[in-house]
């Protein structure tokens, strides 16, 4: 969590053009944007030269920032912007190629993210209640999240690793996500009841 | 395969998301089956959501790799103008597919990342575009890549600075131009000869290039316009642009020596001989407009011939829609203002000529209906104040009229419907000069936030308005939440005096506000004109 007498320190340095403060609050807050740019941009490299972005754009526009809104949800801000910009590019660069679905998805995504409203601080707690929930994960699902998100292996190396077959990988993949996405909901709206 | 069944959708899905390369028809098939069935779709989206959430949560050393390539980045961006800077973040956007990743591309590969733009979209365009009627041929018989000769009749033309053909020359540049040959980015200067492959760029504010092809015509790249490449064809005869971004005015000539002239956007071919067009290349559309002549326009689904007089738009999804064309006329309806008032009207003149309008000034109180019906937009001067005789009748039926209006004259929106009438629904904030941004991520907010100072000058005061809870706020008075000062409505939103015929904006200005708004306060006033006449989210 980020101190606010910290974070006005360095947005007071970084408004007068320390990179070095400025660097600092990359570090705390680039789990937040770059976990919402990826929410949305499917392809990895794309998504980190998103959220790289974002940061760019920021430290050139921080004298705009007064601080009525807090510094991380200005920066979802331009994240959404920005993603929206490269959905739209994705999907009419697609479009222009043969294959379909990465352009339809890109194009699905950004009308989804058009049409509700900016949702900042859902992601947080989303993020928040996800770690809860990935905690909480039996062993082997959680190795295969250990597998697959950590150590980066494909549904075909894990297939060979465990004897199993690559489809019936995906799908428990499939299974996973759904469980984490059900446990999310549940939380928040527990969340939300306590409140 | 079929894909009907659910287990099959969930498989398909499954391999899709674990990155696996699925062939055309089970593409086609996901594609159909999810547009089929919304539910599916969200739910299959939501898990997309989760998948790219856990990559990058779990992605270990990610934070720390993170912030070193920032800080590269940074440094690199220190390095150049900060022109050049913005050009390749615009590029970057819209070509990342062939852009060097990491933002590593030097100062001088600006041009090369056009030119590869430009390339790439010609040739992506040019397979779709193959029913397209072709040119007629100027020069034959040259082998592809051979180099381009004069052919009998053609035009004489001058060599440029490197010995290649000219292919058009910088008769005029106002503000910022940049011209980008052979990799380099330099200022654009009166007499430059540009060859094939050589890019230019209008800067964002009033700034504009005017050429002259050889063969007499005439182009203009407007404020905030990227010309990728200027090609000419030796096989085909033609003279083609490469219209990244922007707007282009051209005046072809037909006299029998001239090329055949071709503007290739993201959307549409559009082949030009004999004709007075604009064409504006925006991230979703294209639109060509025709004052002489006709222009045949080409896209993805449909092509069309348009005529004087009428405009085609082509959307992402290809398809030719011919409509009258309303061209960018901003109709701007004043008083009998005199002195600062006048002055202020003509701040605003200047502001949207800047925005590309050709700006129609007409007194409200002799105005009909009929004459601004065709407008691209309406704008209400608060000029209008100064006429004897209370509100115009115009004014009113201005409520219904269906083309997209903005006015800072907060005594008038409840007559056009924007607010409920009565005495609490506006009001003045005297000697006040900041707002504070309400939605940062509007279109209106011109990606402000916090508070912005919107007048330099204390004594014009601001007018707030308290609009219908379905327009949009983009601005209040600090401190004053229920008070806007910038708010509009969508097309179709209901407005506390009916429904929006088309998108409607208020600003809360006084006449002579125009002439004391800061730097931010014209910001506010571009975001409300580009956001009710785009009709498009996209500030």
């Amino acid at each position: 969590m980020t101190d606010p007498a910290e974070e006005a320190a360095l947005l007071e340095k970084a408004r007068k053009g320390s990179v070095e403060a400025f660097s600092e609050l990359v570090r705390q807050h680039q789990t937040a944007v770059r976990t919402y740019v990826a929410r949305f941009v499917r392809e990895g490299e794309v998504a980190n030269d998103v959220a790289q972005e974002v940061f760019l754009t920021a430290f050139r526009a921080l004298s705009s920032f007064r601080g009525e809104a807090a510094f991380r949800f200005w920066l979802l801000g331009i994240a959404r912007r920005l993603v929206l910009s490269s959905l739209r590019a994705e999907a009419r660069r697609r479009t222009r190629e043969t294959s379909s679905l990465p352009g339809a998805v890109a194009d699905w995504h950004a009308d989804l993210l058009e049409a509700t409203e900016p949702r900042a601080s859902r992601h947080e707690r989303e993020l928040a209640a996800l770690g809860r929930c990935l905690e909480q994960l039996p062993k082997p699902a959680s190795q295969l999240v250990s597998d697959h998100y950590i150590r980066g292996r494909s549904t075909v190396e894990i297939a060979r690793q465990t004897g199993k077959r690559d489809s019936a990988i995906r799908m428990a993949l499939t299974r996973l996500r759904r469980l984490l996405r059900e446990c999310m909901e549940r939380r928040l709206q527990a969340e939300g009841a306590g409140s | 395969m079929t894909t009907t069944g659910r287990e099959s959708l969930d498989q398909l899905w499954a391999r899709f998301l674990a990155g696996d390369t699925l062939d055309a028809a089970e593409e086609r098939a996901l594609v159909t089956a999810l547009e089929r069935d919304p539910a599916a779709r969200e739910a299959r989206l939501g898990e997309a959501e989760l998948h790219g959430l856990l990559r990058a949560l779990l992605d270990e050393g990610a934070g720390e790799r993170f912030v070193s390539e920032w800080q590269e980045r940074w440094k690199h961006e220190q390095g150049k103008e900060p022109f050049v800077a913005a050009v390749e973040t615009k590029l970057r956007a819209e070509t990342r597919p062939n852009v060097p990743r990491r933002g590593r591309l030097s100062f001088f590969g600006v041009g090369l990342v056009i030119g590869a733009a430009a390339a790439m979209l010609v040739l992506v365009l040019r397979p779709r575009h193959a029913d397209a009627p072709r040119p007629e041929q100027g020069t034959a018989g040259h082998a592809p890549g051979a180099p381009a000769t004069t052919a009998p009749g053609d035009p004489p033309v001058a060599d440029t600075a490197h010995g290649e053909r000219e292919v058009a020359r910088i008769e005029a540049v106002r503000g910022s131009g940049h011209r980008v040959s052979g990799g380099m980015v330099r200022p654009a200067a009166v007499g430059d000869r540009l060859a094939s492959g050589d890019g230019l760029l209008a800067a964002a504010d009033s700034s504009a290039i005017a050429l002259g092809l050889p063969d007499g015509g005439r182009l203009r790249l407007r404020p905030d316009t990227v010309v990728g490449s200027l090609a000419e064809n030796a096989r085909s005869g033609t003279t083609s642009v490469f219209l990244a971004s922007g707007t282009l005015e051209g005046d072809v000539t037909a006299a029998a020596n001239a090329r055949p002239f071709v503007i290739v956007t993201r959307h549409a071919q559009i082949s030009v001989r004999g004709a007075a067009f604009t064409i504006e290349a925006r991230a979703r559309t294209t639109r060509a407009m025709v004052a002489r002549g006709q222009v045949r326009v080409v896209a993805d689904r449909q092509s069309a011939t348009v005529e004087a007089g009428r405009q085609a738009l082509v959307g992402d999804e290809g398809a030719v829609a011919v409509t009258r064309s309303s061209s960018r006329i901003a109709s701007l309806l004043v008083g009998d203002a005199r002195g600062e008032a006048a002055d202020a009207d003509q701040a605003i003149v200047r502001r949207l000529v800047a925005l590309g309008f050709e700006v129609k000034t007409k007194a409200i109180a002799t105005t009909s209906m009929a004459e601004v019906q065709d407008s691209a937009i309406v704008l209400v001067s608060a000029s209008i104040r100064t006429d004897p005789g209370g509100t115009p009748p115009l004014v009113t039926r201005l409520r219904d009229l269906p083309r997209p209006l903005v006015t800072w004259e907060p005594r008038l929106f409840a007559s056009l419907g924007m607010t409920l009438p009565g005495g609490q629904e506006q009001g003045v904030a005297p000697a006040t000069v900041e707002i504070l941004i309400k939605d940062p991520w509007h279109p209106l907010s011109a990606g402000l936030s916090g508070t912005v100072e919107l007048v330099t000058d204390t004594s014009d005061g601001l007018r707030w308005a308290a609009p219908g809870p379905f327009a949009a706020w983009a601005a209040t008075l600090p401190g004053e939440p229920t008070k806007a000062i910038c708010f509009g409505y969508d097309t179709g939103v209901p407005m506390p005096g009916g429904q929006a015929p088309a998108r409607r904006v208020g600003l809360g200005m006084k006449v002579t506000s125009p002439l004391h708004l800061s730097e931010a306060g014209w910001a506010v006033f571009e975001a409300a004109v580009r956001w009710a006449a785009n009709g498009d989210a996209t500030p």
